[in-house]
């Protein structure tokens, strides 16, 4: 399942997969299979990217 | 790639094809004599290759060379590789069973291709994933040096057969040069699907 609100999180600070690839120090091939919902990140990776997005790991990760 | 891991590879790159060059030039004339001097040589290749590969992994652990996705994509690769050696290696064990023999490999040219099979097959599977080697940059290069060097071996192997359809090594030679060549083809097909896949995500976040 493709995770939208990670590339909303994403478009709404003017970042690029690979800015944030770049900043939470991952490839960006990996943020764009965890937005694509190829790839599940280990939850080290995931508090990374709400760090860098600002966001709580329910506002990213959370399936309703 | 940071710029010691490059030139690692460089150095390694130029190391198997000065020594693959070496090889080749007795095959491509027919001699029979390289035999127990290749014997020694390949395995001692390959071990170098994979100690030095490990001793960058091991650098590697605490850098970015590798991230959590490209990790896990390279332990399946490479569990698919063992599983494909080992298919290899029975189906050139029925083959030959059951044949009676008429599949001429010796035990160290089965075990060549066997592993030649692997090593391709994770390198494809891995790379497939971006996760061999973190690959991105020179990746042109490296396609076309990979695909230079398969096609130098077939070739020189078939130049060998048709001055002396005797010639030893052949088969090892073969499994080398078509492993360089798949691997080269596979880079530039990845190539071509990475630019249709950016070309496309461009287009999705632009709207």
């Amino acid at each position: 399942m493709k995770n939208l609100k990670l590339k909303s999180a994403r478009a709404a600070l003017d970042l690029s997969q690979q800015e944030l690839a770049d900043r939470v120090g991952v490839s960006r091939q990996t943020i764009n299979a965890i937005e694509k919902g190829d790839y599940n990140p280990t939850i080290k990776l995931c508090l990374a990217i709400c760090k860098v997005l600002g966001k709580t790991l329910d506002e990213l990760f959370w399936e309703e | 790639m940071n710029k010691r891991s490059l030139y690692v590879s460089l150095a390694i790159m130029v190391i198997v094809i000065t020594i693959v060059t070496l090889m080749a030039i007795p095959v491509a004339q027919g001699h029979t004599l390289i035999r127990g001097t290749a014997a020694i040589l390949i395995p001692s290749v390959f071990v170098s290759v994979v100690g030095v590969m490990t001793l960058i992994g091991m650098n590697k652990t605490n850098s970015k060379g590798f991230d959590e996705r490209m990790l896990k994509a390279r332990g399946d690769a490479a569990l698919n590789a063992f599983v494909v050696t080992l298919i290899t290696i029975l189906c050139i064990g029925f083959v030959s069973e059951f044949t009676d023999g008429a599949l001429p490999l010796t035990f160290f040219e089965a075990s060549m291709v066997s592993a030649m099979t692997g090593v391709g097959t994770f390198i494809i599977i891995a790379d497939m994933q971006d996760a061999y080697l973190g690959m991105k940059e020179k990746r042109k290069l490296s396609a076309i040096c990979f695909g230079a060097v398969g096609f130098f071996i077939v070739l020189t192997v078939l130049s060998g057969i048709s001055r002396n359809p005797n010639a030893d090594n052949v088969v090892t030679m073969l499994s080398l040069g078509i492993t360089w060549i798949a691997v080269s083809v596979e880079m530039f097909i990845k190539m071509v699907c990475d630019k249709r896949a950016e070309k496309m995500e461009t287009a999705d976040e632009e709207s």
